[in-house]
């Protein structure tokens, strides 16, 4: 059967993937949607929520008062909460139920920002789509709507880091290795959107020099910054042999203005009909590890991408699919597939599975064993096994 | 660009009123586009001749997204852009939610870009029986709302009921009330009574239209009176409406 998940589960969904993009901004995040539903979206989806307060609040939608169109209640009791709490923004994201009925959360919106003067955002959300999409639009409202136009000038050498949440990179510390890793590049860090983030350098994002786009939630943000302050963007992640490739394209995008997607020109000219080994998981994330294999090993590399992205991020043998009958037909002949352990029932008889973590797909099931590939020495064990075929 | 939506109870007149204020603009060399915002999708059947044309709800029924902005916009011989959004079939689905859905499909394929109207007209069907019908007059689309009416009393009651919707919606930053246009029915004292609705929301009566056998000729023809009787003084009561509304929403500009 075509599109449909029946071994595997389903990624995180698109309001999950909003409240994450927000998660550490300042902001108090409301999603429209029935009491106990905050369980889904963020102590399953979200690695922090344990350890780091954040605002986000379920309306306790219900089913009278989404019949009788009772949409003040809401914006009172919003209204209510920004009075004691003093968020630096508000952020309502839809659901399901007022999606169907055609709430008109940008007419809401307009209400609870006369009533409060905090800045009142809608992220487009519905539950029909997976947390590529939700993060994405978050981050595109970050990009319009609290990034100040400054009007100075741009800071050389300075990045802004955008789409890194942990429902694409979970392990503990992945942020600081980035960063660092930048850093020892000679790049200043302008701003991380959003994790270990501090909100106040994200107003200040128009200065950076270029944006490194480090997955497909970054993307609609990077377009937004480019349209508004000319800030050109390279998409990938500095990850094993593939991190100069990419230190390149920041450079020369910093120089001269223009977009570069490297991990695509990574494994580009890869016979089409044939794999070695497949990497599975989001856009950008998968193609760029797909590129280091690409310039490690000779044998042909692809990345599998079950994600929604931007059709921009998938191209050549970074293959979009849809439904586990896709994701075999893509994996198909591989002797190494790189990948959550849960996608084990669409692996091969003959292929190894070498386990990657992803949060966004298995949530805490295997979460301890989550591998920041940022660090050299953890990458390098990770090309190690697909070399080596340990599978442990 | 003006975007206007038209209310009013059903069968008051709205659908030939808006097909001849938009055929009187373009007349003037304006780009206008109606949008006929009811299941039944009848709007813009005058202007088409009695053609049906393909509805919004039609293609995505049919055919999902795969459609463009071609499939559902027809250009009637009058020059009026038009586009009929549809909804479920009779007794199943939800009709508003078709309207948000339908209007937001012809942002996307484009309308408001590809064919730069001067002027969007939205014809919505009798009542804002729901947040669908309520979406024409959303921020992002119509500025004003305008309510035809004649002068018994529940057309004025659908027209109150309307008013005060348009004035609940008024926190929500949607459009103001433009006026009323009072579509004559030959009863005693219909001028005083939509007057007096007039005032107590503090507006206006934009036009007033008679009651003509000659509208009920050319709807009975599929036709606008602006083409089964341009010359006459009811296609001149048309274009005195149209030039009005036009001149109001524009601070004064003439068409």
């Amino acid at each position: 059967m075509r599109q449909v998940y029946t071994q595997v589960p389903c990624y995180a969904g698109d309001v999950s993937g909003a409240a994450s993009a927000l998660y550490e901004l300042g902001g108090m995040v409301v999603i429209h949607d029935p009491s106990g539903c905050n369980s889904t979206y963020n102590t399953h989806d979200e690695t922090r929520w344990y350890d780091k307060e954040s605002l986000i609040f379920i309306s306790g939608l219900n089913d009278m008062d989404a019949i009788v169109g009772n949409d003040e209640k809401l914006v009172d009791d919003v209204v209510e909460a920004a009075q004691n709490l003093h968020p630096r923004f508000i952020a309502l994201c839809n659901s399901p139920i007022p999606y169907i009925i055609g709430t008109d959360f940008e007419g809401l919106s307009e209400m609870i920002a006369d009533q409060t003067g905090v800045p009142v955002f809608y992220i487009p959300t519905n539950g029909l789509h997976d947390y590529v999409d939700g993060a994405g639009r978050a981050f595109e409202a970050v990009a319009e709507m609290l990034v100040d136009d400054l009007g100075e000038a741009k800071r050389p050498h300075s990045v802004n880091i955008l789409g890194l949440t942990p429902l694409d990179f979970d392990a503990p510390g992945s942020a600081v290795s980035l960063e660092q890793k930048l850093v020892d590049a000679g790049w200043q860090i302008q701003s991380n959107w959003a994790l270990d983030s501090d909100p106040e350098a994200i107003c200040g994002a128009g200065r950076a020099a270029v944006n490194l786009v480090v997955s497909s939630t970054g993307w609609r943000a990077a377009k937004v910054l480019k349209a508004r302050f000319g800030t050109p963007a390279v998409a990938g992640c500095p990850v094993g042999s593939f991190s100069e490739t990419l230190f390149d394209a920041l450079e020369r995008s910093a120089r001269d203005g223009r977009t570069r997607l490297p991990y695509l020109d990574g494994i580009q000219g890869q016979p089409s009909d044939e794999v070695q080994t497949a990497v599975i998981g989001e856009a950008v994330q998968a193609g760029s590890i797909a590129a280091a294999c690409a310039a490690e090993q000779r044998g042909p590399v692809r990345a599998v991408v079950p994600t929604e992205c931007s059709k921009a991020l998938c191209a050549g043998q970074v293959i979009s699919v849809n439904g586990e009958a896709a994701v075999k037909t893509a994996v198909g002949g591989a002797e190494a597939v790189m990948a959550d352990r849960l996608y084990a029932p669409l692996v091969p008889d003959q292929a190894k599975l070498i386990p990657l973590h992803h949060f966004a797909f298995s949530g805490r099931i295997g979460y301890d064993r989550a591998v920041n590939f940022f660090d050299n020495g953890e990458f390098s064990n990770l090309a190690k096994e697909i070399k080596n075929g340990n599978t442990q | 660009m003006i975007q206007l939506a038209f209310y009013g109870k059903g069968g008051i007149g709205k659908s030939t009123t808006v097909s001849n204020i938009a055929a009187a603009l373009a007349e003037r060399g304006l780009r206008v586009v109606q949008i006929g915002c009811d299941p039944k999708a009848d709007s813009t059947m005058n202007l088409c001749h009695g053609q049906k044309i393909p509805t919004v709800m039609d293609m995505c029924r049919k055919v999902n997204d795969a459609f463009d902005l071609e499939d559902v916009v027809v250009q009637s011989e009058s020059g009026v852009y038009c586009a009929e959004t549809g909804g479920p079939l009779p007794g199943v689905g939800c009709a508003g939610r078709g309207v948000i859905t339908a209007l937001e499909k012809l942002t996307e394929k484009g309308l408001y870009e590809k064919l730069a109207p001067d002027v969007v007209l939205y014809d919505v069907l009798g009542d804002v029986v729901c947040g669908g019908f309520a979406m024409p007059m959303r921020k992002k689309y119509a500025q004003s709302v305008y309510i035809l009416t004649s002068g018994e009393a529940m057309p004025i009651y659908a027209a109150a009921n309307i008013a005060m919707a348009v004035d609940h919606f008024k926190a929500r930053h949607y459009a103001r009330l433009g006026g009323f246009i009072l579509n004559r029915r030959q009863n005693a004292d219909e001028t005083q009574r939509v007057e007096q609705l007039a005032q107590d929301f503090h507006s206006t009566i934009v036009g007033t239209l008679a009651d003509s056998e000659m509208v009920r000729a050319a709807d009975n023809a599929h036709r606008i009176v602006l083409e089964t009787a341009a010359d006459s003084e009811m296609a001149a009561a048309y274009r005195r409406l149209a030039e009005t509304i036009y001149a109001r929403e524009t601070g004064g500009a003439p068409c």
